[in-house]
Order: structure tokens, then C-alpha cells, then sequence
């Protein structure tokens, strides 16, 4: 008896130990099946803890279609889901006809639907149908700086924004989870699967002022419905923290609908268009000729008809206000010459030019940003000959990000010292000089005369004295040349301007009827000034 | 502690687990048959105070009075297993007619065999015994119960109920002192007969096959002992807590009745699995042990059978879910789930104490 007793324990010793793997895979194998499902997603909140996304527990319904072996309960059942309002039923007719394990019918249904779907559920208990406990993304102020934040998709994953690049950082995509089968196909551990959607501690501060944003976009909002343009972007940026307070852009994507809208608006335009910036490159590459001695504060330029450079003539644009004769640096930038911006940019060995561009735009790229998240693009000319010398100091035939442009404006207001621009609040970026102080305070001065008495004059207010630089930039085709009558206007500015805070800039794609700089980006930069100004910042 | 005393907690040990743990191997089963998990725990608890009541009545009964009703006993036994076999009366489970409805109650008759053909051959053994006459005349008597009952038994068809009897019946003759070469020589011979019988049905040649390799048959007749033995691997040791097998979700056919020790093991581990056996074999050993000091032949005889055939059962069994044996259908003592087999094991147990009782005390 104990012998036989042995051999019990051996044989079982056999199947506990050398063969349990393998029985254990097996058995698994029959009995799992892996499925996909929302993890709790960290809160993303704005400078003043206002939360701008969020998790909410949402039900999202499954269906067994394997398992309702019974026709009549089949039919009744697919009726009356059928009926409720919302219910994709071509989806749901495909679902019904096909005879998978699990299926889901509706992730992350809206709350009247669940209602309704629990109604009908308590007439069909244990019939391979049920709710699943999930998460769903809510975004409170609907689409308060989209595409900024961006959004998710059905299994929580973060698309586009800050949603997809802090993905890892907010909680990841979905886990997947296994789903634990009974012979006859009844899920056996949804216990398990809903204890998986707590909250989560997981909150990601921006440096965005939601209540500078919202009043940012609903501006920007009227200012691009007024010009008819295409779209348009604002961003103020606080230059001694270089915390980004506003990122608005029109049109934005509803985020819980993004699926209606064309891809390009998801982009975030500041950071992900280049565009040749026009007038407003500038002050800019003023600053870099400066600092490198190529020219100095007091040089004079003679101004005349046009420029002529190898065979191409350049001539001032309409709002050059018809500056002539010898003109300061001062007076270039006040009437936004491009006689004067290109005759300053040819007292420089082209090479040596280019190569400074090249390092002042490229190289030093890596110090504008404490995130990669923020990081544009830059293009400098394929071809360095004289023409693009010349144009390139004043924004042809060169772009850029719209955001870059931001980050050289708030090193030149901060005393050429650069605090990298930072969309995260924990974020602390080391400042880096890109420019002298006193050249980044002599351009800063003459910035101070565009506003007071020059193209810029839109953006003037009352008792505070501002800093800014026009833009209208004509838009390069893709065949060569320029696209008529298609202009980017744009403005950036900065206050108060004896020691500046904030940096401004608007940029409005395409505006119809007028197209300057300083008729249509100055005053929405005057408004939204006034704005930061009233909001005791 | 007397052996009295400690045969008695731990058969109440073995009953109460097995009882509560129907709680968890029939659960699924419960919710599929009757929408209510508890459902086969409920009826395992009504069988366990009947049981139980039976065991104290027994005990309390003078030995004489069950002696006096052995042969009407056996006999309504008898024609009991021939009623079985009539459709209307009895009822199939998974093609096998092994139950005739009582009033309130469908009851296993090859169950109650067990225990009155154990009273008639003790009876016939102690006559023998008494007359110290030839074993032959002993065999022959009891063949003639032996060849019908193995007969109608296996038309049920119940071959694992059968074979366990006839076995028993073998090992029985060894106590008896019959002649060693004589008995292999006839052992043999019904061996063989049973083999040929086994093969008849096909199933259970496919059966012996598949015992051989179960994973070449694993979508077929291997599949039941390979969900089996998913179970005891995924136990391990310790196994994955109690309630917490997966393989009596319908994977595991009979996961609470034959092979609940699959089940017992996933749950508890190979620990579980072993102090299980281990207490099992216990009780059996102390029946061996009553057997031995007792002196009327009678009795012996009886707790030799019950000793016997409780042992040999449990054996059975457990080969058969760890794949030494081809799957034959008979319960895992106190842990299947079953009313008859609960009820006549504890009645068994209760005469065995009964009779040991009878004992003079300075010699128990």
C-alpha cells in the first residue's frame, strides 16, 4: 500500500515538476485570449492646476456572439440593441453574424447609451453579452488648446500632441490584458479586468494659462473669421521662465471627434509648418551680423530705388513707407527695408555668412528648447549665392517654424540671453547667451521704434511701452516662385519693453483683402497684450 | 488513541472535505444545470447528515440485527441491479443506466453491491472459515453470486464498478489461504476473460490507446485525462487556491466526480493532493489493523473487504487521473461527489466499527 502510495506521488512529483510547463502553456492556451484594455491615464493640468484632461470610468459593451446558441434570443436581442440611438448598426449586424470568442460592440459608450444598454442587459443575464468597466479621455474645456494637448484613441494611446509625445509619461497605451475563457466561452475574471481602471496619481503640469489660451483662441478666433484666412497661431511666452503661457491656434480639432477633421489640423502650426517668416526675420539676423562685428549699431546703409544683387533687383515692399537716402539699422528696421536688410546682409563674406546662419539657426537650435516636444524645423537656402544672402535677411528664401522665430525674439528681450522655452512646468532650463547684451538691448530699442513709429504702430498701447517687428511674408509655391495674392502676416512683440516679460506673436495664414503684418497681426497683438497685462501678469 | 476513536475523525475528516469541497468542484456545473453555483454543495450536504445519521444509527445497533438481514439484503440488492437495467425506471447518465429512482432521491445500485455482497461473502468466508473446508467449495458458492452481479453490473454498462469488485473479490481469496499458484492460475484465467470483455466496446480499447499516449488523442478520447493532468500541473506544489481551478470551468469532464482529484489537486497542490491520500490511506490502514485483532471470522472478514475495497478503489482512481492506469470509471472515495457512494462508504465504515466494537475492550 505504501508502495502504490509512491507511485502516486512520483507520477504526480513527474507532472508538478518536468512537465509543468507545459502543461500549464497548454492549458492556457485553451482558455486565454488576449484583449486590449484602457489603463488609468494621468492628468494633464495647466500652470494653475486647472485640469485640461482627464480619465473617467467609462462601459464599453461585449458581445460572445460564439456563445448565444439560441436564435430567438439572437434576434430579440440584436432588435433591441438595434434601437437604442447611436448604435452603429451595420457594425453591429457584422458582430452579430460572426462567431468570435469576444467581440466589442461599443468601446466607451456615453452615458445615456449605457443606461439604455444596462435596461435591456437585465433581460438577457448570462447570455455572452455585458459591460466591460474602461477609461475614457475627457477633455473638460472641449477644444481649449488643441491641438496642443492633442488626444487619444480608443485604446487610450495618445495620438497626436502632448497626449502621444508624454504617452510613456501619462499611463501608455492599453495593457493588454488576458481575458480568461470557461469551456463554454463565459469570460471568467471581469472582476480582475475592471479593477484595473483606478485613477490614476500620474499629472502632467503644462506651463499653459488655460485662461489666457481661451482668450487667446476665442481672438484669434475672430481675427482669422475677419480676414478669411486659412489659419492662425498665437503664443505668449513668459521670457524670464521661458514657460510657454499660450499655444492657440485655429482651427483646432474637437478631441473627442478628431476623426472629422483633416489630419492637417491636428499639427501644432507653430512648430510643425516652415515658413519663410519675411520682415520679421530681421531683427534676427541684425542681431547675428552685430555680435559678429559685421556691422555695428551706428552703420548707415544709402537706400535707393532697388537693390540690385547678380541679376535680380530687390525692391522695398509697400509698407517700406518709402524710406531713401542713408539709413540706420534703426530706421531699416522702423520702416521694414529690404533694400536696407539686404545691403546690411551683403557687407558679409558670403561664406562666412551662411556659416554663421548656419550656426546661429541650426547649431544653436538645440538651446531655444527645454523639450524635444517643442523642437521645429529650419531650412536654410540650398543655393548660397548673393540673392540669397541678401533675401534671407529678410526672411525669403529661408524658413522656419514659427516657434523658433518666438524663441530668437525672447533671447533678444531677454538681454540675448536665451531661457529655453519650456511647455512643461517642472522643467528648468539653463539660460544660454545667444546674443551680447548690448546688442540684443540696441535691437531691442529699435524694435521699441517700430511699434512707436514705424510699421508696427497697431500694436501700440497706451502707458506701456512695446517692442515688435512686422512680418508679411508672400508664400512660396511648390513650383518655384511665389503663390499671388497669398501672404502670411504675422507680428511678434514683446513688453514691457524697458525690461520685457512676455513675448507675443501672432502669425495669420493667408488673410484676404489686407495682408500686412501691421494691419492685421499688430492688433489681435494689442488685444491679447492688453490681455496678459489686465490678468495682473 | 484508540483506533476506534481515530478511524472515526478521520472518516468524518475525509467526509467534511469532501463535502465542502463539492462546494468549489461542482460550482460551474451548478451554474450550468441549475444557475446557482451551490446547487450540488447543497445536495453533498443533505447526503452528508444522511450518511452520517446512518453511521450513528449503525453503531448504535446491536451487531445481531444486521447479521439477521444480510441474504434479503443481498438479494433486493440484487434485484435491484436487474431493475436498473430497465429503461423507465432507472435513468441514463452519459449513456450508462447506474440509477433507479427512489421516491425522492436516484440511487447507484452498484454501489450498494459493494456493501452487501461484502455481508454475503463475509458470511460465506466465516461459514467456511468456521469448517476450515475446502476453499474450493467456497469459490465455487461465490461465483454463482459473482458471474451474475459482474454481468448485470457491466450491461449497465459499469466496467470500472465491475472490475473493482471482481478485484476485490481476488484479493479477498488470498486472505482466504488459498493455494498461491492456484489463485494466479485462476486469476489469470478471469483476467483475461475481463480483458476480452474490456475490448468489446471499442471505447474502451480507444481508452487503453490513449492511456498509452493521451496527447496523440488529446481532441478525442485522450482529452479527459490531458484536462486532467493540466490540472495537477497547474497545481504544482501548492497549488492556485482554493476555488481557484480552472479546469472544472467545463474544461475537465466529471471535473467533481471522477477525477475531483484533478481538481483537488489544482486547487490545493500536490501537499493537498498527498495529505488527502495520505489521511485516506490511513483510514485504511487502521481497518487492516481492526481486522487483524478482530477474531470472529465474520467480522474479519467484513472489515477485510471494506478495507479491501475502499483501498483498492482510491487507488484506482488516482492512477486513473495520473495516466498509469486507462481511464475506468470509479469515484475517488469521500472526495467525488456522489449520495449512494457517500452514504454505503460511511455505512461500510459504520459496520467496521460496529463490528470492531464487539471486541472485549482490554483487546480492542
Amino acid at each position: 500500500m505504501i508502495f502504490l502510495f509512491f507511485v502516486v506521488m512520483a507520477k504526480q512529483l513527474y507532472f508538478v515538476t518536468i512537465d509543468r510547463q507545459k502543461l500549464i502553456s497548454y492549458a492556457q492556451a485553451q482558455r486565454n485570449e488576449v484583449v486590449k484594455v484602457s489603463n488609468p491615464r494621468g492628468e494633464i493640468l495647466d500652470k494653475d492646476g486647472v485640469i485640461l484632461a482627464f480619465s473617467i470610468p467609462s462601459y464599453s459593451l461585449y458581445i460572445q456572439p460564439a456563445l448565444i446558441k439560441n436564435n430567438e434570443i439572437r434576434k430579440e436581442l440584436y432588435e433591441d440593441l438595434s434601437k437604442i440611438k447611436g448604435m452603429p448598426i451595420e457594425n453591429l449586424k457584422k458582430i452579430f453574424d460572426k462567431k468570435a470568442p469576444f467581440t466589442w460592440v461599443y468601446r466607451k459608450m456615453p452615458i445615456d447609451m449605457e443606461k439604455s444598454v444596462r435596461e435591456i442587459l437585465t433581460k438577457f443575464p448570462n447570455q455572452g453579452i455585458g459591460l466591460i468597466k474602461e477609461e475614457k479621455r475627457v477633455y473638460p474645456y472641449k477644444d481649449l488648446a488643441e491641438p496642443l494637448l492633442g488626444f487619444v484613441g480608443t485604446d487610450n494611446q495618445g495620438l497626436e500632441g502632448i497626449e502621444k509625445f508624454y504617452n510613456s509619461y501619462l499611463g501608455s497605451i492599453s495593457k493588454k490584458e488576458n481575458i480568461e475563457f470557461d469551456a463554454s466561452g463565459r469570460i471568467v475574471n471581469i472582476d480582475k479586468l475592471e479593477s484595473l481602471v483606478q485613477s490614476s496619481s500620474i499629472k502632467l503640469k503644462l506651463t499653459i494659462d488655460s485662461k489666457l489660451q481661451g482668450l487667446s483662441e476665442r481672438l484669434l478666433d475672430e481675427c482669422v473669421k475677419k480676414y478669411n484666412a486659412t489659419r492662425g497661431t498665437v503664443i505668449v511666452v513668459n521670457v524670464k521662465t521661458g514657460a510657454i503661457l499660450t499655444l492657440a491656434q485655429t482651427p483646432r480639432v474637437d478631441p473627442d471627434k478628431f476623426y472629422d477633421f483633416p489630419e492637417e489640423d491636428y499639427r501644432i502650426f507653430s512648430r510643425d509648418f516652415l515658413y519663410e517668416p519675411g520682415s520679421i526675420m530681421k531683427p534676427i539676423v541684425f542681431s547675428i551680423l552685430l555680435d559678429n562685428k559685421i556691422i555695428s549699431k551706428d552703420t548707415t546703409v544709402n537706400i535707393g530705388k532697388y537693390l540690385q544683387v547678380a541679376d535680380a533687383r530687390i525692391f522695398d515692399a509697400e509698407d517700406g513707407m518709402g524710406l531713401s537716402g542713408p539709413s540706420s539699422i534703426r530706421d531699416i528696421l522702423r520702416y521694414s527695408s529690404n533694400i536696407g536688410a539686404g545691403t546690411l546682409a551683403l557687407k558679409a563674406p558670403r561664406k562666412e555668412y551662411f556659416d554663421l546662419l548656419n550656426k546661429y539657426l541650426c547649431d544653436d537650435e538645440k538651446y531655444l528648447f527645454s523639450e524635444n516636444f517643442l523642437k521645429g524645423y529650419v531650412h536654410l537656402p540650398d543655393y548660397k549665392g548673393p540673392v540669397e544672402q541678401a533675401t534671407s535677411a529678410f526672411g525669403q528664401g529661408i524658413s522656419l517654424s514659427f516657434l523658433n522665430i518666438i524663441a530668437y525674439y525672447s533671447a533678444i528681450a531677454n538681454g540675448g540671453e536665451i531661457v529655453p522655452l519650456k511647455i512643461i512646468d517642472d522643467d528648468v532650463g539653463t539660460p544660454v547667451r545667444l546674443f551680447s547684451k548690448s546688442n540684443a538691448d540696441f535691437i531691442r530699442s529699435c524694435l521699441v521704434s517700430v511699434v512707436d513709429n514705424g510699421t508696427g504702430e497697431n500694436a501700440k498701447i497706451n502707458g506701456v511701452e512695446v517692442a515688435g517687428k512686422t512680418g508679411t511674408a508672400q508664400k512660396p509655391s511648390k513650383l518655384g516662385g511665389y503663390i499671388p495674392g497669398e501672404y502670411v502676416a504675422s507680428f511678434v512683440g514683446f513688453f514691457p519693453a524697458n525690461d520685457p516679460e512676455y513675448v507675443i506673436g501672432v502669425l495669420v495664414d493667408n488673410p484676404i483683402g489686407i495682408h500686412w503684418g501691421g494691419s492685421v497681426a499688430a492688433p489681435l497683438f494689442r488685444e491679447i497684450a492688453i490681455a496678459v497685462m489686465s490678468m495682473g501678469k | 488513541m484508540k483506533d476506534k476513536k481515530l478511524l472515526l475523525l478521520f472518516t468524518f475528516l475525509l467526509s467534511v472535505t469532501g463535502t465542502l469541497f463539492t462546494a468549489s468542484s461542482a460550482a460551474q456545473l451548478g451554474i450550468q444545470l441549475y444557475s446557482d453555483p451551490l446547487s450540488f454543495f447543497k445536495h453533498a450536504l443533505v447526503y452528508f447528515f444522511i450518511g452520517w445519521s446512518v453511521f450513528f444509527i449503525i453503531i448504535k445497533l446491536p451487531s445481531g440485527h444486521v447479521k439477521k438481514y444480510i441474504d434479503p439484503l443481498f438479494y433486493l440488492s440484487l434485484i435491484l441491479l436487474i431493475v436498473t437495467l430497465i429503461p423507465g425506471i432507472s435513468h441514463k447518465i452519459n449513456g450508462a443506466r447506474r440509477w433507479i429512482n427512489l421516491i425522492f432521491i436516484s440511487f447507484q445500485t452498484s454501489e450498494l453491491i459493494k456493501l452487501t455482497l461484502g455481508l454475503k461473502i463475509s458470511k460465506a468466508a466465516a461459514f467456511f472459515l468456521a469448517l476450515k473446508s475446502n476453499i474450493s467449495g467456497f469459490i465455487i458458492q461465490i461465483s454463482i453470486y459473482l458471474i451474475p452481479i459482474s454481468i448485470l453490473i457491466a450491461m449497465q454498462p459499469d466496467y470500472g464498478s465491475m472490475a473493482l469488485i471482481v478485484t476485490t473479490v481476488f484479493l479477498f481469496l488470498l486472505y482466504m489461504g488459498i493455494n498461491f499458484r492456484f489463485w494466479l492460475s485462476i486469476t489469470s484465467i478471469v483476467f483475461v476473460i475481463l480483458i476480452i470483455g474490456a475490448l468489446l466496446a471499442p471505447y474502451r480499447l480507444q481508452r487503453i490507446t490513449s492511456n498509452l499516449n493521451p496527447w496523440a488523442h488529446m481532441q478525442t478520447t485522450g482529452y479527459q485525462i490531458v484536462q486532467a493532468l493540466y490540472g495537477i500541473g497547474d497545481g504544482g506544489f501548492v497549488g492556485q487556491g482554493l476555488g481557484s481551478g480552472k479546469q472544472k470551468l467545463g474544461y475537465l469532464p466529471e471535473a467533481h466526480t471522477d477525477f475531483v482529484y484533478s481538481v483537488f489537486s489544482e486547487e490545493l497542490g500536490m501537499v493537498g493532493g498527498a495529505t488527502f491520500l495520505f489521511i485516506f490511506l490511513y483510514v485504511v490502514f487502521l481497518l487492516y489493523k481492526m481486522a487483524k485483532k478482530v477474531t470472529d471470522p465474520f467480522d474479519k472478514s467484513f472489515i477485510l473487504w471494506t478495507a479491501t475495497i475502499l483501498g483498492l478503489q482510491g487507488f484506482l482512481n488516482v492512477f486513473m487521473v495520473l495516466n498509469i492506469i486507462p481511464v475506468i470509471g470509479v469515484p475517488l472515495p469521500f472526495l467525488s461527489y456522489g449520495g449512494t457512494s457517500e452514504i454505503i462508504n460511511l455505512t461500510m465504515i459504520a459496520l467496521c466499527y460496529r463490528f470492531y466494537s464487539d471486541l472485549p475492550r482490554g483487546l480492542q
